[in-house]
């Protein structure tokens, strides 16, 4: 145990290597193509934030909030009440997360492999940034290396579904690795960085029950991540204050990865730094539903608009998809007949049973309000669907298979394997102003979204982030 | 009904009418111990820190952090508080009954925000005191479902993880929750938890300031999820049992269901220990042991011992020998958890004090200390199989003499409690330095009265220093 002791300590712990990487960023070192990709990942981030900001549990987080008070040095979405950053993060991330359209890692353009959602990183990174009034180029950067850490932190467990089978949901990893990001930021010391992560990394939770196939899932899911960002925020401010904490929280003994990882993380892994950057390879939602069940989304719309189908004149939908979709989003018990939006946006039959009756899946999110999910039409349309999962032999991502049988006869079927918005079927940049557009409508004006979008193209241009943050507020 | 409903259950059904006068008394005993060790860790590096930190966050002015009296958030006021109780290494430890031999870890860091949300509810003493007994009970319920302190430490945990779900339900009571908010608070809490690692005392780590915000962290979130619930706010209500739940999850299993919502009259309160040194409760015996040869002994000076043998639990070698990371701490943290470190200051200061200055920077480098250290010898007495810190010294002077104490049940064990004057005492030791003698009395009386407050802002106005005397 101690040989293995001092031969990290020559290196660096491993949160000294990854702080030192952090520090050693600089936007100069960003090819234009991931400063693009940036820009378009705060415009996603930023239409989640906004179509969340009505919902019930960001109205009782933006209750809380409101009492806890608090320096006025970051800006709450959509409100525009000004709050601590730990406060904001929370706020701000709950908001993106109920929506549900938040974005995807994979490991490289055709990975099949999936890596969390990176985009959460970015209302803690916002909110930072802007009590600091940092620029919009390290404001990038910050991006780009919070992507770059929660991928290679996933990437060296074996992806989210690995850190699944140990009982965890993959934010988990965001305890290690906001407090560098946001540190950063903050102009924390090396290791203050590494006292940051050292204090956050013994407390980052998120217990699989959060989201699993066989239980109903609660607005608790939309605190996963940004309860992290809270703490790693909370826990920057200590180091900055002089709070020292544990340099060895990875390799430690009781460590993060003995005790959450169970050993099996590859910390040479995490470590490696890579060529190219993991921001690159991220897949953006065009619906708001789980990822996986965007193929049969993106396949029962087509078939329903291309040959006008009634939905009365259907005899049955039969989803050919994955094992996991069986298991995680189809639990008759839980996920048939969801009685939560949590549960509703991860369930394969309420989400299929949307796409036929109402042809569309809309950015509002009126879709998935309790009246909906009471509906009696939503109901005898689930019992007419039937899931079934077939292994794929083929490599790279496998497809989903929709057949939908007519009372008449006919069957038409579609078949799915990257739905728009994956890495390897991009939106374009039209296609993501009006994912933007979809959430934000009802709440922005047309100039104000204009605005917007406007000064997120210029985020490298800008001076203070906060001049950004303002465009978030409703008029 | 889950086990978060059943629990929620018991926490709303308790009242103070349910409470003996022995264990109304037992708790003002706990809050008195409690705030000693607030006091002692006032002045601490992590806790001077954490003041300075709430100041720039800010936020209601509705709970007192000890001593300065600067007003904040509740959530603010156990971190901050909590966190001194925690760097004075003195809070109090339960067991499994009187002779019970199995740790359940330490209740009283509860307290802190107990008393930041009871202040900021107005609450009176006697509610108050309730929630100080369920605190101590239902922690200590998780611990013995889980198999003790240790088992949660075989997991990879500290003990401290059983706030998560304990500190919404007793918090959300003086919030005045419904059963169904509780439930919630509890699923959000305790969903998060993942921590402490044992990383942050583990004998073969570095200890670092981290390890006083265990509980007080913990207790933060935990409010926040209970300020959360108020709202309504959402959590799952089968967090432990549920897939991939708290039991799953954190402690493979191995809780035993039926045991966590088994009600009980025995109030586990009185089962927990208190500490008449502040060291790591492992390291009580040796402490007193060292003292009482060196009392009947005077000449017994550093100079003239030539070797000390401490005789001990193969788990204190383990915790707190280890020569790589104990021997020779560069920390507080770690001095207060060194059997070596511990002794030494014993021997060459013949007491040790709950003002700490005993573990400051100097003193961890004193070369006196270290050629004390030099001559102590740890040694595992594996035929001890009972889990209480029995500890055998030996001192043996350079001509050759050598004196024994054996100590089993050291002061402040159930079985060998601290009298009202020690730890009136213990209370002075930690607390002179900052506050007079009448302000110390006035303490013990509003304690004294504590279930006759209408409002126990009366209590934790107290607390504050008046720098004008």
């Amino acid at each position: 145990m101690n040989g293995t002791d001092s031969g990290s300590r020559v290196e660096g712990t491993i949160s000294e290597q990854l702080a030192d990487e952090v520090l050693a960023l600089q936007f100069e070192d960003l090819p234009e193509a991931v400063v693009r990709e940036s820009k378009r990942r705060v415009l996603d981030t930023l239409a989640c934030a906004v179509g969340g900001y009505d919902s019930p549990p960001s109205r009782a987080i933006l209750q809380v909030i409101h009492r806890l008070g608090g320096p006025a040095e970051s800006t709450v979405c959509g409100g525009g009440s000004r709050t601590s950053s730990m406060n904001a993060a929370l706020a701000n991330g709950v908001m993106v997360r109920f929506t549900e359209a938040v974005d995807r890692a994979i490991e490289g353009p055709g990975g099949v492999t999936q890596h969390g959602h990176p985009c959460e990183v970015i209302p803690g990174i916002l909110a930072v940034a802007e009590a600091h009034h940092t620029t919009g180029r390290d404001v990038i950067v910050a991006i780009v290396l919070g992507y770059e850490l929660m991928s290679r932190l996933s990437y060296a467990v074996g992806g989210a579904q690995a850190l699944e089978k140990m009982g965890w949901k993959h934010e988990v990893r965001a305890g290690l690795v906001v407090p560098l990001v946001v540190g950063r930021l903050m102009g924390l010391t090396r290791d203050q960085m590494v006292n940051a992560a050292g204090i956050a990394g013994c407390y980052s939770g998120g217990l699989g029950l959060l989201d699993h196939g066989a239980e109903e899932v609660t607005m608790a899911r939309n605190l996963r991540f940004p309860y992290a960002a809270y703490q790693a925020i909370l826990a920057a401010s200590m180091a900055q204050q002089g709070l020292t904490g544990p340099s060895r929280v990875f390799e430690g003994h009781n460590g993060f990865v003995e005790v959450i990882c169970r050993g099996t993380m590859d910390l040479g892994r995490v470590t490696a730094r890579q060529g190219d950057f993991s921001i690159l390879h991220t897949s953006t939602k065009l619906y708001p539903v789980n990822g996986r069940l965007l193929p049969q989304t993106e396949a029962l719309l087509h078939l329903v608009t291309k040959h006008d189908i009634r939905p009365d004149d259907i005899a049955q939908v039969r989803i050919s998809t994955t094992p996991r979709v069986l298991e995680g989003m189809a639990n008759p018990a839980t996920h048939k007949y969801p009685k939560t939006k949590e549960t509703a946006d991860h369930s394969a039959y309420y989400v299929a049973a949307l796409a036929v009756l109402d042809r569309e899946i809309r950015l509002d999110l009126t879709q998935f309000s309790p009246e909906r999910l009471g509906d009696p039409q939503i109901r005898r349309m689930i019992d007419k669907i039937e899931l079934v999962a077939e292994a794929d032999p083929s490599p790279g991502q496998p497809p989903t298979v929709v057949e939908i049988s007519m009372t008449s006869g006919d069957v038409y079927h579609h078949t799915v394997r990257y739905p728009k918005g994956h890495v390897l079927n991009p939106l374009t940049d039209d296609e993501l102003r009006a994912k933007f557009t979809g959430f934000a409508s009802r709440l922005m004006s047309e100039s104000q979204m204009k605005a917007l979008m406007g000064s997120i193209d210029r985020l490298d241009e800008l001076e203070d982030i906060g001049k950004l943050m303002r465009f978030t507020v409703f008029h | 009904m889950t086990i978060s409903h059943q629990l929620a259950r018991e926490t709303l059904d308790l009242t103070f009418d349910h409470l003996p006068a022995a264990i109304v008394h037992e708790a003002k005993r706990r809050v008195l111990d409690t705030l000693a060790c607030a006091l002692g860790g006032y002045d601490s590096p992590p806790s001077r820190m954490l003041q300075r930190l709430i100041e720039t966050l800010g936020g209601p002015a509705e709970s007192t952090v000890y001593v300065s009296g600067l007003r904040t958030s509740c959530m603010n006021a156990a971190l901050v508080n909590g966190a001194m109780v925690r760097f004075t290494e003195a809070m109090d430890m339960s067991i499994d009954g009187t002779h019970g031999t199995t740790r359940l870890g330490h209740p009283a860091e509860i307290i802190p925000s107990i008393l930041a949300v009871a202040e900021r509810q107005h609450s009176t003493g006697k509610d108050t005191i309730v929630a100080v007994v369920l605190g101590y009970q239902l922690l200590d319920r998780i611990s013995l479902a889980a198999g003790g302190s240790r088992a949660i430490v075989s997991h990879g945990w500290k003990q401290e993880i059983r706030a998560a779900p304990i500190v919404p339900l007793v918090v959300g009571k003086l919030m005045g929750l419904t059963e169904q908010q509780l439930v919630n608070a509890v699923g959000i809490s305790g969903s998060y938890p993942a921590g402490p690692l044992g990383l942050l005392d583990h004998g073969s780590e570095e200890g670092t300031m981290a390890r006083n915000l265990r509980f007080p962290m913990i207790a933060h979130h935990a409010i926040l999820a209970t300020l959360m619930a108020e709202r309504g706010f959402e959590g799952p209500s089968r967090m432990f049992e549920g897939h991939d739940g708290f039991n799953e999850v954190v402690f493979r299993g191995q809780i035993d269901a039926a045991r966590l919502t088994q009600r009980s009259g025995d109030f586990t309160i009185v089962y927990a220990i208190m500490k008449a040194f502040p060291v790591n409760g492992r390291l009580q015996a040796q402490t007193e042991g060292l003292l009482r040869v060196l009392k009947e002994h005077p000449e017994l000076t550093p100079e003239r011992i030539a070797r000390v043998k401490i005789t001990v639990h193969p788990r204190v070698l383990a915790g707190m020998g280890n020569p790589a990371t104990r021997r020779y701490p560069n920390n507080k943290e770690t001095a207060d958890t060194s059997a070596y470190y511990a002794a030494a200051l014993a021997i060459v200061d013949r007491e040790i004090r709950f003002s700490l200055d005993q573990f400051t920077p100097e003193r961890l480098q004193d070369p006196r200390l270290r050629s004390v250290i030099d001559k102590i010898e740890l040694v595992p007495a594996d035929e001890w199989k009972h889990d209480h810190a029995t500890t055998e010294v030996e001192v043996t002077s350079i001509d050759g003499t050598t004196y024994r104490c054996r100590v089993e049940y050291p002061k402040g064990h159930v079985l060998n409690p601290l009298t009202k004057s020690e730890l009136e005492d213990k209370f002075r030791g930690a607390a002179a330095h900052l506050m007079s003698e009448g302000q110390i009395r006035e303490v013990f009386s509003v304690i004294e009265r504590l279930d006759e407050l209408d409002d126990i802002g009366e209590l934790t106005r107290t607390l504050v220093v008046r720098t004008a005397e």
